[in-house]
């Protein structure tokens, strides 16, 4: 295991690779996921609107 | 017929419930390969005769910078055809896709940097790889820096499909940059014409990581789409069938 982790002594190059790649992919879930959230309450809102005017 | 879809497409409340049922359809098995991608690139292949274990960035690096560069050709490809056909959903896949663009371009660059350090001995070099990546990068910066500055959502559509149309010439720049000039980056050895220069044990995990990423990336962009698409028919009635529940 410690072997697997030290990457022929190349870790603090590899891991952090990795770590910054899945760092991006995991914002990218967020971001995307937040921005439709968004959208579809201020179409919500706006379709309340129209029905109490 | 063949272009039944294409217009159909074209039509919000088809393309917003298309791109929901599609999103699992390109999520889970974007997921399964990326992980069996991870398992054999960092497990099950040997280390490389030259690079040891370094090379083991490539199975983030080199998908990474595939993303870049598809995103952007996607980009360029919809914003041209939004200004064509003035088709809205066009311009609203390519707002959709630059963020993400951007942040896998930043993820190459930054990947690139830390596989530069052991290898070349610099974080960074101003090889024409790395310059017209990081050009790219600011591309796409700029990309969404136009969109933001313009209230008028149209007008922000045409601008900033004008800048993906003119910025694609840099896409083929990039690929071709270690083949043109002199470079520090490795040359290709997976896209490119003829055998690629590397045993199956390395090739297969690296394609299931290029396929995984192209289908997380599509995952990503049907949920950004179904966004682009609401903010831009929030007064449309079929917004109300859909959401209004």
């Amino acid at each position: 295991m410690m072997r697997f982790l030290d990457m022929g002594g190349y870790y603090p190059w590899v891991w952090p690779s990795y770590a910054v790649t899945f760092v991006v992919m995991g914002l990218n879930v967020y971001w995307a996921k937040r921005l439709l959230t968004r959208a579809q309450r201020t179409a919500l809102r706006r379709l309340q609107m129209q029905e109490e005017s | 017929m063949a272009w039944t879809w294409f217009h159909r497409l074209a039509s919000p409340p088809y393309l917003y419930r298309t791109a929901r049922r599609l999103t699992p359809w390109f999520a889970w098995p974007a997921a399964l390969l990326i992980l069996a991608g991870l398992i054999g690139g960092l497990w099950l292949a040997p280390p490389d005769y030259q690079q040891g274990d370094a090379y083991r960035i490539m199975y983030v690096h080199a998908p990474s910078a595939w993303l870049s560069l598809m995103v952007y050709t996607i980009m360029a490809v919809a914003g041209g055809i939004g200004l064509i056909w003035r088709m809205k959903a066009a311009h609203a896949l390519a707002a959709a896709a630059a963020p993400i663009g951007a942040s896998f371009t930043l993820a190459t660059l930054v990947t690139g940097s830390l596989w530069g350090k052991p290898m070349w001995g610099t974080y960074w070099q101003w090889d024409p790889r790395l310059t017209s990546e990081l050009l790219l990068f600011f591309l796409y910066l700029g990309y969404m820096g136009l969109r933001a500055a313009f209230e008028d959502l149209q007008r922000a559509d045409r601008v900033s499909a004008v800048l993906a149309v003119v910025g694609v010439i840099n896409v083929p720049i990039i690929h071709y940059s270690v083949v043109w000039w002199n470079s520090l980056h490795q040359g290709p050895s997976v896209m490119y014409l003829g055998k690629p220069t590397m045993p199956p044990s390395m090739l297969v995990p690296l394609l299931m990581m290029f396929l995984g990423f192209t289908l997380f990336f599509a995952a990503v962009l049907m949920v950004r789409l179904r966004a682009e698409v609401l903010i831009r028919e929030r007064r449309a009635h079929w917004v109300e069938e859909e959401i209004g529940a």
